[in-house]
């Protein structure tokens, strides 16, 4: 055995720079493909055990319209077996919280009656201030979501904007919430006092209304409790629920996206690598030809100088897999911890020194590399001691090259339009057949993942170009009555909307709705529902820019448009019919248009008002929302600054690009890190690839040159001539790479955003921006020959020859 | 004049001496593209246990050729060559492994050290393969390059050291595993005067401690070593010439004796 670890470690020795080359390809890929991995399980393991640490709800109850009675619901629920049942929580919905005198854009509140704690299901976590049974009369606990994003601590006080007034609250506690902390999220709940929720929120109108959270022991087995609960109520249930995949999805969208684009590039790279791995060792065996059979003629059999190799790039793959791994460890952390940080504690293992899917991916690739090895170096199986040292290749392929081959090539080389320079790069471009193509294979994957990072990431920072393709409005600025008391709807058109400025403007509301899906086989006997929210407009869909996927906007009574998961769902299509109950009362609607929305992972619906007005008339009243238009010319920030003086304690007044940024600005975060890494490791797999190759190329080509300089070229010129050849070879991928980068890559990020609502993502084609990451691979590529080519720059001529 | 009419093949079996190696019907065919080569037709021979045996012929004759065939490092068109009775072209891949590792030794007329090693390495490595103890063979390994007087350079790359004393590398290579037989080719066809007779006297001072020797040459002066002369001549055995032990005082006298076997007036 002495001898074949005496063979593979002279081999390690001696070939530093192939080897060198073959480590950092194996590290990078291992890298990349950990990270992902880790950051997949790393997210998925987070949540569920911060899920099973609060006891989280797999489905929430909301009884907002008074169809069931929200006790009779409760009670049931209660008297199951095998489902924990929190208890019936009183809330109201505020939409205006400021904080230190700034108004916190964009959230929807659900102020809680606080039930005694600890809480049965969704139990808060304590991250800041004591913990205690309920909140202190004058203090609120507070969701860590809305506290960091605003950097709210404990003591600091918050007001919330009512129709009655200002509540002005202590903060006691910030608190993990788990099934209302997801990034991305707007909703959040705010845990209130009974003596203040009694003395604040059953003052304002309306009635309260109530939540429940279920916890399933078995949560496949829910579909089961449901048939029996429906049965119990004699009808299908018609107020909303919530359930897990809702619930948790916002955790895992951005980590998704990122790691499913890792795993793809990973899995590229990985092939990269082996390509790359068959190339170095073909190249080596067949640049040791020779030696190989010598060691075959005293005696060393086949397997053992196959078992040399193997060892070797198996050595080469453990020692760089380690690295890769710990550096994933750090990188899969930060991109976890960015994305999970309102689940964290402080104290729970978010950087777990070591991720065991991440130890399994590593193991996973050198067992990878271990057999690629084995494969390739099988050719070693076929030296002939005598035919090797005779002609320093096998006998067959002697025979196949002293017959005249590759004259297209040699006619190419001849045109003597090209410069001599040119000629002679292209000269070892051509003859290095396998190593040129490994050159555009490279730069094209390189300029292909540069183009859609920079794609990807500059369509989600500038989205306010095609919000309306995320499922929101595209209106240049929202209005919502805070205080109906003090304006009404009226007075708002008299004073605000009539304004000579305001170009046009739509009132909007919500409400929920229970749709029943239509089992397949029509054999139905009882019938599955799913529940949907619905935005309901009072005025025009296509001034206030909702868009489509395909068909148009609800515009009369009869009609509806649906998101693209219940349509999917329910399989239905524009110019379908379905019912729906809205609350309470059924509907059969015409769908006029199917659009993709991110917002509720397309479970959603748009209607009219006048589609609840044929029932209850007085719905307007419950609208408090308008979305207007201005003017061309009007500038949006300053009309909005305008009105917030005049009106801030009754309304509250954004721009559309404000409140997009509150989302997406967490987006960007979340996502530029993991892209600039991945496009970054392209750019220097790209130019360690190709400044390996040159070396290997240059290293087999050293007479060569020593031949030109004796005839007088400088090292300059020769060196010029090689890198004009990569350049050129390079440029090739290169373009490729472009429309694969644009057209190839995109369609991956549909398919892992349809389940979140977007079949089709909207991109923003910036050509500088794209144009500006093309040159990147090529200069890459360039650099790397011109790196390699150093040493042809010192050798003198007799060196180069004799080599 | 020189002769060079095709003579029938002569076998002469000589009885006082063991058979190491025998031919029958030995034939080669190389080809290279479409067309075909025979470089070796039809050779019967044998070489004896301790005989330092020198095959002769002019360049391109095929004396490389047969000696790949003899020693089991090329493979055969048709024919047969058995060592000590054992047809080694009928070996399996280990059996031919376990046979150059432990019987044979192989100098190459291009010397061919592995470029990587040390020449203390390449001497040692065919030790490591036959499984021996690594600092016996060490040793071992070294005291050969002593004796090939090249110790100091030990521990140089081949290409550090002269021609001359890449050749005496090899030898000490080929002889660390005691072979039956090592199988020399052209050891001075590259060298100077001087440097080819250190060799040569090296490779006598072997045969007289009984290691058998099988050495292609076209220097007469090489020749004279020889106990026996084999003359190949366009890939056939033209003619066998026994001299018999060498000493340093027949120089001459075998020098002419080889002429005139070549120039086809002994036969
Ligand atoms: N692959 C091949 N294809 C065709 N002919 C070949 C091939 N290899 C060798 N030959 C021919 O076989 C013959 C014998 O070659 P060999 O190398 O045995 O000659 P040699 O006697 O050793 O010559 P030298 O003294 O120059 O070393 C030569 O004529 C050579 O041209
Ligand atoms: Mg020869």
């Amino acid at each position: 055995m002495y001898e074949v670890w005496k063979l593979c470690w002279t081999n390690l020795k001696h070939k530093k720079v192939q080897n060198s080359f073959i480590a950092i390809i194996i590290m990078l890929a291992a890298l990349l493909l950990s990270t992902a991995v880790s950051v997949l399980n790393n997210t998925n393991r987070m949540y569920e055990s911060m899920h099973d640490q609060s006891r989280g709800a797999h489905q929430i109850l909301q009884l907002e319209n008074g169809i069931h009675d929200p006790v009779q619901v409760h009670t049931w629920w209660e008297e199951q077996s095998g489902v924990t049942v929190s208890d019936l929580m009183r809330y109201r919905y505020l939409s205006s919280m400021s904080h230190a005198g700034e108004e916190i854009l964009n959230v929807d509140l659900f102020m809680m009656d606080a039930p005694e704690g600890p809480f049965p299901v969704d139990r808060l976590q304590f991250v800041e201030g004591e913990e205690q049974s309920t909140p202190e009369a004058g203090t609120a606990w507070i969701p860590t979501s809305l506290a960091y994003s605003n950097d709210i601590h404990v003591g600091d006080s918050v007001e919330f904007k009512t129709d009655e007034g200002v509540i002005r609250l202590k903060v006691a506690a910030v608190v993990v919430d788990i099934s209302y902390c997801s990034p991305f999220a707007t909703s959040g709940r705010i845990w209130l006092n009974h003596e203040d929720y009694t003395k604040h929120m059953t003052l304002l109108p309306g009635e309260d209304k109530y939540m429940t959270g279920l916890r399933f022991e078995d949560y496949s087995q829910q579909r089961a409790y449901w048939e029996r609960f429906e049965q119990y109520l004699g009808t299908p249930y018609l107020e909303s629920v919530k359930d897990f995949e809702s619930l948790s999805s916002y955790y895992m969208i951005a980590n998704q996206v990122i790691s499913f684009v890792m795993i793809f590039l990973a899995v590229v790279m990985i092939c990269v690598a082996l390509y790359t791995l068959g190339f170095t060792i073909a190249d080596a065996i067949l640049s040791n030809y020779r030696t190989i059979g010598i060691i075959k003629s005293v005696g060393l059999s086949s397997r053992k100088v196959i078992m040399a190799y193997v060892a070797q790039y198996t050595f080469l793959a453990l020692v760089s897999v380690i690295p890769g791994m710990l550096v994933s460890n750090i990188l899969s952390g930060t991109i976890v911890a960015g994305s999970m940080a309102y689940l964290n504690t402080g104290s729970s293992g978010m950087n777990d020194l070591l991720s065991v899917a991440g130890v399994w991916t590593s193991v996973g690739v050198v067992a990878v590399i271990f057999l690629s090895a084995l494969l390739f170096a099988n050719k070693a199986r076929h030296v002939e001691p005598a035919q090797a040292v005779r002609y320093g290749m096998s006998e067959k392929e002697y025979s196949h090259q002293s017959g005249g081959t590759g004259t297209w090539k040699r006619k190419l080389l001849q045109l003597d339009t090209l410069p001599t320079s040119m000629i002679i790069g292209l000269r070892s471009v051509t003859k290095n057949i396998r190593g040129s193509l490994l050159i555009v294979l490279i730069s094209t994957l390189s300029t292909a993942v540069l183009v859609f990072g920079f794609l990807f990431v500059y369509s989600i920072a500038s989205i306010h170009g095609t919000i309306a393709k995320w499922g929101y409005d595209s209106a240049d600025l929202s209005i919502r009555i805070d205080n109906p008391a003090k304006m009404t709807f009226a007075q708002l058109q008299e004073e605000v909307l009539s304004d000579p400025r305001v170009k046009n403007y739509s009132r909007y509301g919500d409400a929920n709705a229970v749709v029943p899906i239509p089992m397949k086989d029509g054999a139905a006997v009882k019938q599955d529902t799913m529940g949907i929210l619905l935005t309901v407009a009072d005025g025009n869909y296509d001034q206030i820019g909702y868009e489509n996927v395909d068909g148009r906007n609800p515009v009369s009574a009869n009609e509806i448009s649906v998101g693209v998961n219940v349509a999917r769902t329910l399989g239905i299509q524009a110019g379908d019919t379905m019912d729906i109950y809205i609350e309470g009362v059924k509907h059969t609607l015409t769908v006029t248009g199917i659009y993709q929305a991110i917002a509720n992972m397309s479970n959603t619906g748009r209607i009219t008002a006048d589609v609840i007005k044929t029932s209850n008339p007085d719905y307007g009243s419950a609208m408090n929302t308008t979305f207007m238009n201005l003017n061309e010319g009007t500038s949006t920030d300053s009309f909005v600054k305008e009105l917030q003086e005049r009106y801030g304690s009754v309304l509250g007044i954004a721009s559309q690009a404000s409140l997009v940024d509150e989302v997406f600005s967490q987006a960007v975060k979340i996502i530029v890190l993991p892209v600039s890494v991945m496009a970054l490791l392209f750019i220097v797999i790209t130019f360690v690839i190709i400044y390996s190759i040159c070396r290997i190329n240059m290293k087999k080509e050293s007479r060569t040159y020593g031949i030109y300089k004796s005839i007088g070229m400088t090292s300059r010129q020769i060196r010029l001539s090689e890198t004009t050849g990569i350049l050129v070879v390079s440029g090739i991928g290169a373009l490729v790479g472009i429309p694969l980068g644009l057209l190839g890559l995109p369609p991956l990020l549909n398919v892992i955003l349809s389940d979140y609502g977007i079949v089709k993502v909207p991109l923003i084609m910036n050509g500088g921006g794209i144009a500006s990451m093309i040159p990147l691979s090529v200069i890459a590529a360039g650099l790397g020959c011109w790196a390699a080519s150093k040493s042809i720059q010192s050798a003198s001529p007799r060196v180069l020859v004799v080599d | 004049m020189i002769d060079f009419r095709r003579r029938p093949c002569v076998i002469t079996h000589n009885p006082r001496k063991e058979v190491l190696i025998k031919t029958v019907d030995l034939c080669k065919v190389y080809s290279s593209g479409h067309e075909q080569f025979l470089a070796a037709k039809s050779i019967n021979l044998e070489v004896y246990q301790g005989d330092f045996t020198v095959i002769m012929g002019s360049s391109g004759s095929g004396k490389s050729t047969l000696l790949y065939l003899l020693s089991g490092l090329d493979g055969i068109t048709s024919g047969e060559v058995m060592f000590k009775g054992e047809r080694i072209d009928a070996y399996t891949e280990k059996e031919l492994t376990d046979f150059r590792s432990n019987k044979i030794g192989y100098v190459y007329q291009s010397i061919n050290l592995v470029p990587d090693f040390t020449l203390l390495e390449n001497v040692a490595f065919p030790g490591y393969v036959a499984g021996r103890s690594k600092s016996e063979v060490n040793e071992q390994a070294l005291s050969l390059l002593h004796q090939m007087g090249i110790g100091a350079q030990a521990g140089r790359l081949p290409s550090q050291v002269s021609g001359g004393q890449q050749q005496r590398a090899a030898i000490a290579r080929a002889l660390i595993n005691s072979p039956e037989v090592i199988f020399v080719d052209e050891p001075t066809g590259a060298l100077s005067q001087e440097q080819g007779a250190v060799i040569l006297d090296l490779l006598t001072e072997m045969n007289q401690n009984n290691q058998s020797i099988v050495m292609v040459t076209h220097d007469i002066q090489a020749a004279c070593r020889a106990d026996r002369l084999s003359v190949v001549k366009d890939g056939t055995i033209d003619g066998i010439l026994e001299l018999g032990k060498y000493a340093p005082d027949q120089l001459k006298a075998r020098e002419n004796q080889i002429f005139m076997f070549m120039s086809g007036e002994e036969r």
